[in-house]
């Protein structure tokens, strides 16, 4: 299997179609491809192969944060395997790509001659297993195919150099967070942290852990120390919306939104963020318009749904509940969406629509990669009840 | 086959001429190609000097006081070692007896009356370009000898701060530089380090590491060290006087660095930074010049910056787009472009003082560990004071080092410690430098070294191909 990196230059730089020639004749285990549109990025972003990206760009536009988000949500953030080709970046877009790991900048008439060498690299590093970048790479095929498997044993291969390496711990923290063991997550994120406070995507990682498992006041004080490097980074400044609404702070909350919204309305981090406070004020009907236009969306927006609709089904609206897990299931990450399955398996069992529960179920345990107690215990118990059912209806008849 | 870089190695070149003046233009032209020329006027002086220099030609008048060129080419026939020497001629009087006795013997070449000076150096670097880099030279590269090479140097770690790693040693690391260190207490395990910056202060010098970026069993250990106190690390704010045209690109750098506890103080002209080194210079904490170009302002700029007063003169970082820039403890290059990681670290790293360092080294009575810096090479070639390695980040010229390879545990002492005398990055590869070093001990001879190498080298390819065949 040929490596795969993907250089994305969607604003198809002419000065560039000498260099693509060259390094697309790269005769070498590693390969480059191009990638001239976002749709066609994504599809190579779905491939196993995979595993570094470049991009080529003059300023941070909202391309440009798509691509290494992707690659930051499918793969992690693997700084020796990430790139920007630009001659003069100001310094907005160093610090803008500086929260992706971003530290390799190259200049045009030199990219040809670093980007074959960032492919010996790539060859040499992947294959020795002693690496944070070898087991990163399983770690990212695992969730990309709903294998629990190999993310656990990716997962623990990192776990035991954690104390060693950053890149380990953040990665450890990815495989919890892709188990759904988030307090261990956040542990394997502050590990990471400590190590290396420069490393962006482990402080924003263990921000959002740190939300999620209800530590808000350090995720405030984590957060806004980030922001004052940087204080036109969306996606932070939506975990502060959702930050200050959880802490009370309303003013502060409508203050990030309203600095945030200057930036980029179209975000859709800030779409995120105005849905997780619609949520949190139990504000359905708003958050169920604007959900269809949410993107990826990420742990903490997972577990303020699963908040809403435990108490919409206790409340009577279990169907209410159903509709709102089914449209965020359609726009929730990859490896999340199995929750969403178990969500909507739990609202029809109150609904007592039992064979739809076993279908979500059933999907559930497609979309993780495996079984898993809760799930196999459900299924279980489901079952009992759908015959229990089909009993009362028989004597009834 | 490695070519060895353009540059990389001075030629030595002996003259030997009946009169002094017919050397003047031929010392001018040599000298035009980097060669080191010694002079000679006497059949005498030349051997006595051709047996201590080695020299890579001679070129040599056909008749001289004291004896000829066809004296000078049996002479050094006879020597085992001399005798590879090539010999250039010029031919002066053209007589039938010098012509004979020069076309019996194998000279490199000769001129028939003063040569034209392009005809002169054409003839003398295509002699020398033949030899490589020397008359007495081994190819390791083009033999099936295994060139792999360790390379390594001494250090003391001697403490941290918050952000960084101190190792005093004697050599100044690279920030492009990846090593592997290694404590000679064995309880301690090895660490990795890279992005590494220098300091100096009487004592030598001092390596520093972004302490985020030290990996490998050992940062248990660099974990549980207890973290100093400097004044750079206990600031509330640091200043940094930063000169860049652009106004813009300066008013974001700013925004950017606030997050990171650095005031920028900005000067739009070379001018403005001058006068605010020498209005304020204790308040400033580091310098860094977004450009540095060849202009009247700039000539200005350092002078005025090398007569400030070396205990108050902040460290000062220069951006440049030339690959060969190099950089000492005092004056950082960083390429551009560049990573904001990088930008950071190289600050954080320019803030500190070596002075301090030590001073609160000593105060918290942290013994330290001892550790070796290693880092794999490839020995390209040997020659007759040194010879050639390649490595995967630059060394600074006047480092020393430790060489390991199987060939000189043959020879031992020669190569524990190896003078770094240049370097060239490879044009074609990237992260990619030859190193030109001098292994030649004080009071040794040239032709004694050349000779302990050349037997080690027998002895080894009989040793290498003796295991084989068993």
């Amino acid at each position: 299997m040929a490596w795969k990196i993907l250089i994305a230059d969607f604003m198809k730089d002419p000065e560039m179609d000498p260099f693509y020639e060259e390094l697309l004749a790269f005769d070498s285990e590693v390969v480059f491809s191009v990638s001239h549109s976002v749709d066609d990025f994504s599809v190579h972003m779905g491939s196993t192969e995979l595993v570094a990206l470049v991009v080529v760009a003059k300023d941070f536009t909202p391309e440009v944060e798509i691509a290494y988000r992707q690659y930051q949500q499918l793969i992690g953030c693997l700084p020796d395997f990430l790139a920007l080709i630009c001659d003069e970046p100001n310094p907005r877009f160093m610090v803008s790509v500086f929260e992706f790991g971003v530290e390799n900048i190259l200049k045009k008439d030199q990219c040809v001659v670093k980007l074959k060498a960032l492919a010996e690299k790539v060859k040499i590093t992947l294959a020795d297993p002693t690496t944070p970048e070898h087991h990163a790479i399983k770690l990212a095929v695992g969730m990309k195919t709903s294998n629990q498997s190999l993310i656990a044993e990716a997962g623990n291969a990192m776990r035991s150099i954690a104390g060693e390496d950053y890149r380990a711990a953040y990665f450890a923290g990815r495989a919890l967070e892709a188990q759904g063991v988030y307090a261990e997550a956040e542990s394997a994120y502050r590990q990471a942290y400590s190590i290396n406070k420069m490393f962006r995507p482990g402080s924003s990682s263990l921000a959002e852990t740190l939300m999620v498992t209800g530590k808000i006041n350090e995720a405030v004080t984590l957060l806004e120390k980030l922001e004052k490097s940087n204080p036109r980074d969306i996606a932070r400044k939506s975990a502060l919306i959702a930050a200050y609404t959880e802490q009370g702070q309303p003013e502060k909350a409508a203050k990030a939104l309203a600095e945030a919204t200057a930036i980029n309305p179209e975000h859709p981090k800030l779409i995120e963020a105005k849905v997780n406070v619609m949520l949190s004020e139990g504000k359905l009907a708003e958050a169920f318009h604007l959900i269809p236009k949410m993107e990826n969306a990420g742990i903490l927006f997972a577990s303020r749904l699963n908040d809403m609709g435990i108490q919409l089904s206790k409340s009577g609206k279990a169907k209410h509940a159903l509709a709102l897990y089914n449209k965020a299931h359609k726009i929730v990450r990859t490896d999340l969406k199995y929750k969403l399955s178990m969500n909507c398996a739990l609202a029809c069992r109150r609904l007592e629509d039992f064979e739809m529960a076993l279908k979500y179920l059933a999907r559930c345990k497609k979309e993780f990669g495996r079984s898993y107690d809760k799930l196999d215990q459900l299924i279980v118990a489901t079952k009992g009840a759908l015959e229990m059912k089909a009993k009362s209806s028989n004597e009834a008849s | 086959m490695t070519t060895i870089a353009k540059g990389l190695i001075q030629h030595t070149v002996v003259i030997l001429v009946a009169k002094k003046e017919r050397a003047i233009t031929m010392e001018a032209l040599l000298s035009k190609i980097s060669c080191r020329v010694i002079t000679t006027l006497s059949l005498y002086d030349a051997l006595k000097t051709i047996s201590q220099e080695m020299p890579h030609l001679v070129i040599a008048d056909s008749e001289l006081p004291d004896g000829s060129a066809a004296n000078l080419y049996d002479r050094l026939e006879a020597h085992p070692i001399l005798k590879k020497i090539p010999i250039l001629v010029t031919i002066l009087k053209k007589t039938k007896e010098e012509l004979q006795a020069i076309s019996k013997r194998k000279f490199a070449g000769f001129f028939l009356g003063i040569p034209e000076p392009k005809q002169f150096l054409v003839k003398t670097l295509e002699i020398l370009s033949n030899t490589k880099t020397s008359p007495f030279f081994l190819d390791l590269d083009s033999t099936e000898a295994d060139a792999r090479l360790n390379v390594s140097f001494s250090g003391r770690v001697i403490g941290r701060t918050e952000d960084q790693l101190m190792i005093r040693s004697g050599a100044d690391v690279d920030a492009n530089a990846s090593l592997v260190c290694v404590p000679s207490d064995v309880k301690y395990s090895p660490i990795l380090v890279k992005s590494g910056n220098n300091m100096k202060d009487d004592e030598g010098i001092i390596n520093t590491f972004p302490i985020g970026k030290v990996a490998g069993k050992g940062r248990l250990w660099v974990d549980k060290m207890p973290s100093l106190k400097t004044a750079a690390s206990s600031a509330q704010k640091r200043t940094l006087l930063y000169y860049d045209p652009s106004i813009e690109r300066a008013v974001q750098l700013a925004e950017v660095l606030k997050g990171f506890e650095i005031e920028l103080n900005h000067a739009q002209t070379l001018n403005r930074a001058a006068s605010a080194l020498k209005s304020k210079p204790d308040s400033l904490g580091c310098i860094f010049l977004y450009e540095l170009m060849n202009d009247a302002s700039s000539i200005e700029w350092k002078k005025i910056y090398d007569t400030s007063p070396q205990g108050t003169r902040p460290p000062m970082i220069i951006g440049t787009t030339s690959l060969n820039s190099r950089s000492s403890a005092e004056t950082k290059y960083i390429q551009k472009p560049f990573g904001l990681g990088p930008l950071i670290e190289t600050l954080e790293s320019c803030f500190e003082r070596a002075e301090d360092v030590t001073n609160e080294v000593n105060k918290s009575g942290y013994a330290g560990i001892d550790v070796q810096y290693q880092a794999p090479g490839k020995l390209i070639c040997l020659d007759e004071i040194g010879g050639v390695f390649q490595v995967k980040f630059p060394l600074v010229p006047g480092s020393k080092v430790k060489l390991n390879h199987a060939l000189f545990k043959l020879i031992p002492n020669d190569f524990d410690e190896v003078l770094v005398a240049n370097i060239v990055k490879e044009p074609n590869m990237v992260d990619t430098w030859q190193i030109r070093f001098e292994a030649l001990k004080a009071g040794t001879s040239k032709t004694k070294h050349w000779e302990k190498i050349s037997k080690a080298w027998d002895l080894y390819i009989k040793t290498n191909q003796a295991s084989e065949a068993s």
